[in-house]
C-alpha cells in the first residue's frame, strides 16, 4: 500500500504542471483527445459504503487509486488504459473486519469522435468508445480470516466487455457532456458481477476568470456539477443470483476544478440522491475524489 | 509581436529610401519571416491549445504561437527559409482537432506576371499564391506602366484557398501591398 501510494504521488508530482482539458470529473468516456497528445490523470477515490439497511453495524470502506494514460492516435481515435490499486474493507455483522487490496483489473477501450461540429469559441462533439477489461489484478487476496468473499477481492479475474456514446458541448464559459455506457460482464473464480449500464450528466461552469483576457493563456477555476447513475443486474455465484446485489443509484456529485496551462486539479463529492438497490445491501454515504490530470 | 512589426516597419522605411539605389531588399524585411494569424473553430478553452501547439511545433520554423480566445484565434511567426506552407498550418489545426477557417498572412516576396494573372512568391518559403483584390490592381497598373515583369513587396491578405504543398497555387485575396523594391525585376 505504502509503495502505491508513493507511486501515485510521484506520478502526482511528475504531471502537476502540465496542461489539461476541463472534462467532466466522475468519468473517462469525455476525456478529450488530439493526435500524439497524451493525457494522464490521476484519482484518489473514497467510497464510504455506511449506511447498512440491515442495521446490523456492517459498514464497507473502498479506497480506489486509479491511473489513466491516453494516448490520442488521430484527431478522431484515442487509445485509454486504466489501471487501479484498491483497497476494500468491511465490517461484518459479528464487528470483524475483512480486507483485501491489490490491483484491480486493467481497462483498455477505443474512442472515436465520429462527428464533431466547431464554431468561433464552441466545438460539439459525439463519440464512441468500445473496449474491454483486462484481468491482470488480484482476485485472489486473503487476510488473516482466509480468502474474503469475492466482492471485496481488488479485481475480479473477469474478462468484461463495454461500450458507450459520448456527447460533449464546450464553450469558453461552460461545457455539457453527457455520456452512457453497457459493460457486459463475464465470470471468473465461479463468480460473475451483474451487467451495468451507466450514465453521466456534467455542467462545467468557468467562474474565474469573469472574462477572458484579450490574448495569451489564463487560469480557470469552474464550478461542476454532475449526476452519476448507474443500474445493475444480480451477481450471480457458481450460477446462482445474489438477491443482495444490483439495484440502480444515482449520485448528485458537485465539484471544483482548477484548471492551468497544462494540469487540472479537481475535487468532488458523490452524494446518493436515488438508491433502489435490490436486498440487504450496504449503501453509499458519499464517494470522495481527488483528481490531476494532465497533458503533454 | 511588436518588434516584427517594427522591423517590418523599419524595413518597408529603409527599404523605401533605397529602393531607388538597391536592387536587392532590405535586410531587415528578409529576415522578418512571415506572419499568419489563424481564426481557428473549435477553440472552447486554453487547454485546447496544447494540442495545436504540439502540432505545430513539429513544423519547420514555426516560432511565436500567441493566442487570442477571445477571437478565437492565433497569431504566429514562420522564420525565412522555413518550408512550411499554409496547407501545413491549416492540416496541423486539424490534426489537433480543431478547424482552422481563414489565414490572414504577411508577408514579403515577389509579385510577378504569369499567364494567369499575378502571382505572389513567398521569399520565406517559395509558397505561391494567385492574387486577387483591387489593391494589386492598382499597384499591377504601375508595374505595366513602368515595364516591370515583377517587383519585391510585402503584402496582407487572406487566403481564401490554400493548396498541398509548393507547386499549387494558393489563393490570397490582398488587402495592402506596397511595393519594396520597383526596379527590381525592370526588363
Amino acid at each position: 500500500m505504502r509503495l502505491a501510494i508513493l507511486f501515485n504521488a510521484v506520478v502526482f508530482a511528475a504531471f502537476c504542471t502540465g496542461r489539461a482539458e476541463a472534462v467532466p470529473i466522475n468519468g473517462a468516456a469525455a476525456l478529450p483527445i488530439s493526435e500524439d497528445v497524451w493525457l494522464v490523470r490521476q484519482q484518489v477515490r473514497y467510497n464510504d459504503l455506511g449506511k447498512d439497511r440491515q442495521n446490523a453495524g456492517r459498514k464497507m470502506l473502498a479506497l480506489e487509486i486509479p491511473a489513466l494514460l491516453a494516448y490520442g492516435l488521430t484527431a478522431e481515435d484515442g487509445i485509454f488504459f486504466v489501471a487501479p490499486y484498491v483497497r476494500k474493507a468491511m465490517k461484518a455483522a459479528d464487528g470483524n473486519w475483512r480486507s483485501a487490496e491489490g490491483l484491480g483489473d486493467g481497462e483498455l477501450w477505443w474512442k472515436h469522435i465520429f462527428a464533431h461540429e466547431d464554431a468561433p469559441g464552441r466545438t460539439r462533439r459525439w463519440a464512441w468508445s468500445i473496449g474491454g477489461s483486462i484481468p491482470f489484478g488480484r482476485d485472489d487476496a486473503t487476510d488473516a480470516a482466509g480468502k474474503p468473499p469475492q466482492t471485496l477481492q481488488p479485481a475480479s479475474g473477469a474478462v468484461d466487455k463495454f461500450g458507450g456514446l459520448v456527447y460533449s458541448d464546450q464553450s469558453l464559459d461552460r461545457e455539457f457532456d453527457v455520456d452512457v455506457s453497457y459493460r457486459l460482464r463475464s465470470s471468473a473464480n465461479n463468480f460473475e458481477y451483474g451487467d451495468v449500464l451507466k450514465f453521466n450528466l456534467s455542467y462545467q461552469k468557468r467562474f474565474r476568470p469573469k472574462a477572458i483576457p484579450s490574448s495569451g493563456m489564463y487560469t480557470q477555476v469552474n464550478w461542476v456539477i454532475e449526476v452519476n447513475g448507474e443500474t445493475a443486474e444480480w451477481n450471480h455465484s457458481d450460477g446462482v443470483g445474489d438477491l443482495n446485489s444490483g439495484g440502480r443509484k444515482v449520485f448528485l456529485c458537485p465539484g471544483i476544478q482548477f484548471a492551468g496551462a497544462r494540469m487540472i486539479a479537481e475535487a468532488s463529492i458523490q452524494i446518493p440522491f436515488l438508491t433502489n438497490l435490490t436486498g440487504r445491501q450496504i449503501e453509499a454515504s458519499a464517494v470522495y475524489v481527488l483528481s490531476v490530470r494532465s497533458i503533454w | 509581436m511588436k518588434k516584427i512589426m517594427a522591423v517590418l516597419l523599419f524595413g518597408f522605411f529603409v527599404s523605401g529610401a533605397q529602393a531607388a539605389m538597391e536592387d536587392t531588399i532590405p535586410p531587415q524585411v528578409a529576415k522578418a519571416g512571415r506572419y499568419v494569424r489563424m481564426n481557428i473553430n473549435g477553440l472552447a478553452c486554453p487547454f485546447c491549445l496544447y494540442g495545436i501547439q504540439k502540432q505545430l511545433k513539429k513544423l519547420k520554423g514555426v516560432a511565436d504561437l500567441e493566442a487570442s480566445f477571445e477571437k478565437s484565434e492565433a497569431t504566429l511567426w514562420i522564420r525565412p527559409a522555413s518550408s512550411t506552407t499554409i496547407w501545413d498550418l491549416s492540416e496541423a489545426v486539424r490534426k489537433a482537432g480543431f478547424t482552422a477557417v481563414s489565414f490572414h498572412l504577411t508577408d514579403v516576396g515577389r509579385v510577378r506576371r504569369e499567364e494567369e494573372g499575378w502571382i505572389f512568391i513567398s521569399m520565406t518559403n517559395g509558397e505561391q499564391f494567385n492574387l486577387e483584390s483591387d489593391s494589386v490592381s492598382r499597384q499591377t497598373d504601375e508595374m505595366t506602366r513602368i515595364g516591370a515583369e515583377f517587383v519585391t513587396g510585402s503584402l496582407r491578405g487572406t487566403v481564401r484557398e490554400a493548396v498541398k504543398g509548393t507547386a499549387g497555387l494558393s489563393v490570397l485575396w490582398v488587402e495592402d501591398f506596397m511595393i519594396i523594391s520597383p526596379k527590381e525585376g525592370v526588363k
